[in-house]
């Protein structure tokens, strides 16, 4: 579809009807107003039908964009996605890890025997950065909680086994341009298993 | 109905900048209904407005802090829904999409992504119309669909004068009228298309009675 370009009709400076008839549809239009458009009308249909058509076109479009937008505005923000150190508050994001192991181990030493995941990995500061940074690239979508497979007991305490997973998204060609006998370009669906797929990309 | 998106007080921006997690959801909700409009005005047809929206949520979390005073949050957040909108413009160029459109084959097993496959057909269709007009006139549109969202806080959100708003709200419904006469004759369906003196006669007409305007806005 072509870019609709402003013409003749839309270029032409709004008429007092035109006023009259947008602040009705944007429903700002008083009583006033009202008695105005009533005046201006007169004993002429045209006045009401094209305040009618106004209202069914914009009643069209709220219901269209409405529906355009319903998935995308039940979007929250991502769980564990940690802000990449800036100019401020670099400080505050390499201890951050360490709080919550403080956190942590208090817990467990309030609560002794039981298993906890902890919320932050004990990563070094200079690989928690690294990962911040990775993980605010356009094609990661967030982090999973961790998968925690075990617990070892240590001389320092138990040490803790995790899987950290990271959820990334890549675009990718569902279909191959290939050439068929008479050497004219087809579109071939590719294979679209998941373990193809993750093999290719 | 949608949260409202302009009443974040500055507090809880401040609040959403020092990492407070509460405040950054508060915030996210106030304001991902004009954010999907100014995504839908911005991005190419071929891509989800959900996926974009995530990545939006996504720089939104990580850039928050980076962000220098609360004033400047709204001007921000609309920056970086643009610029998502943009790279991912210019990434689906880079990678030579499909032309989806004009593959029979394609569209059966694959139809338009996002907006065709939600909503009824005519609405759907005026929509398409909406995100096809120039960009000064579309994004002003769009945003008049988030409800609750006034000509002054839309303006406050382009950073143009009220009244630009407002002319160009106006001249986008005109366009959009316009097209639909054209594609389906009048909306009403029987009437004659008003003759083109019609404007003027009116207008005439009413500058003989003229009184004061009584039109409020917001």
């Amino acid at each position: 579809m072509t870019d609709l370009k402003p013409t003749t009709e839309s270029n032409r400076p709004p008429t007092p009807l035109d006023d009259l008839i947008d602040a009705i549809v944007d429903g700002v239009a008083d009583e006033q107003a009202w008695d105005e458009f009533r005046a201006l009308a007169g004993a002429s249909t045209e006045p009401w039908r094209r305040l009618a058509e106004e209202q069914r076109l914009l009643t069209l479009l709220q219901s269209g964009y409405d529906e355009a937008t319903k998935q995308a505005l039940r979007i929250e923000l991502p769980a564990g996605v940690p802000a990449v150190e800036g100019h401020r508050g670099s400080l505050a994001m390499s201890w951050r890890p360490m709080l919550g192991w403080a956190a942590a181990l208090m817990m467990a030493m309030a609560w002794a025997g039981s298993i906890l995941i902890p919320d932050a990995p004990p990563a070094t500061p200079l690989g928690n950065s690294l990962l911040a940074q990775y993980l605010a690239q356009p094609h990661v979508v967030g982090e999973l909680p961790l998968d925690v497979r075990g617990v070892t007991p240590t001389e320092d305490g138990d040490c803790i086994t995790y899987i950290r997973q990271i959820v990334e998204r890549r675009p990718v060609n569902l279909y191959h341009l290939q050439l068929d006998e008479n050497s004219n370009p087809v579109l071939r669906e590719a294979n679209q298993e998941p373990a193809i797929l993750a093999s290719r990309y | 109905m949608p949260d409202r998106g302009m009443e974040a007080p500055d507090h809880m921006v401040v609040l959403a900048m020092q990492g407070d997690h509460r405040a950054q959801s508060d915030l996210w909700r106030a304001h991902r209904p004009w954010l999907a409009a100014v995504l839908l005005s911005h991005k190419p047809r071929e891509l989800d407005i959900e996926d974009l929206m995530q990545d939006v949520a996504v720089k939104f979390v990580s850039k928050l802090h980076t962000l220098r005073d609360a004033e400047s949050f709204r001007p921000w957040l609309r920056r970086i829904a643009i610029n998502i909108a943009r790279e991912a413009a210019r990434s689906l160029k880079t990678r030579g999409h499909l032309p989806i459109e004009e593959d029979t084959h394609v569209q059966e097993r694959f139809p338009e992504p996002d907006i065709e496959r939600q909503t009824t057909d005519e609405a759907a269709e005026l929509l398409r119309h909406a995100t096809t007009l120039p960009i000064e006139f579309r994004e002003p549109l769009l945003l008049r669909c988030v409800r609750g969202l006034s000509s002054s806080q839309i303006a406050q959100l382009l950073d143009l004068p009220r009244t630009t708003v407002e002319t160009r709200l106006s001249r986008a419904r005109r366009m959009l009228r316009t097209e639909w006469r054209q594609r389906h004759g009048n909306v009403e369906g029987e009437d004659p298309e008003p003759t083109p003196e019609s404007p003027e006669a009116l207008s005439a007409a009413h500058r003989a009675a003229q009184t004061p305007r009584g039109v409020h806005h917001d």
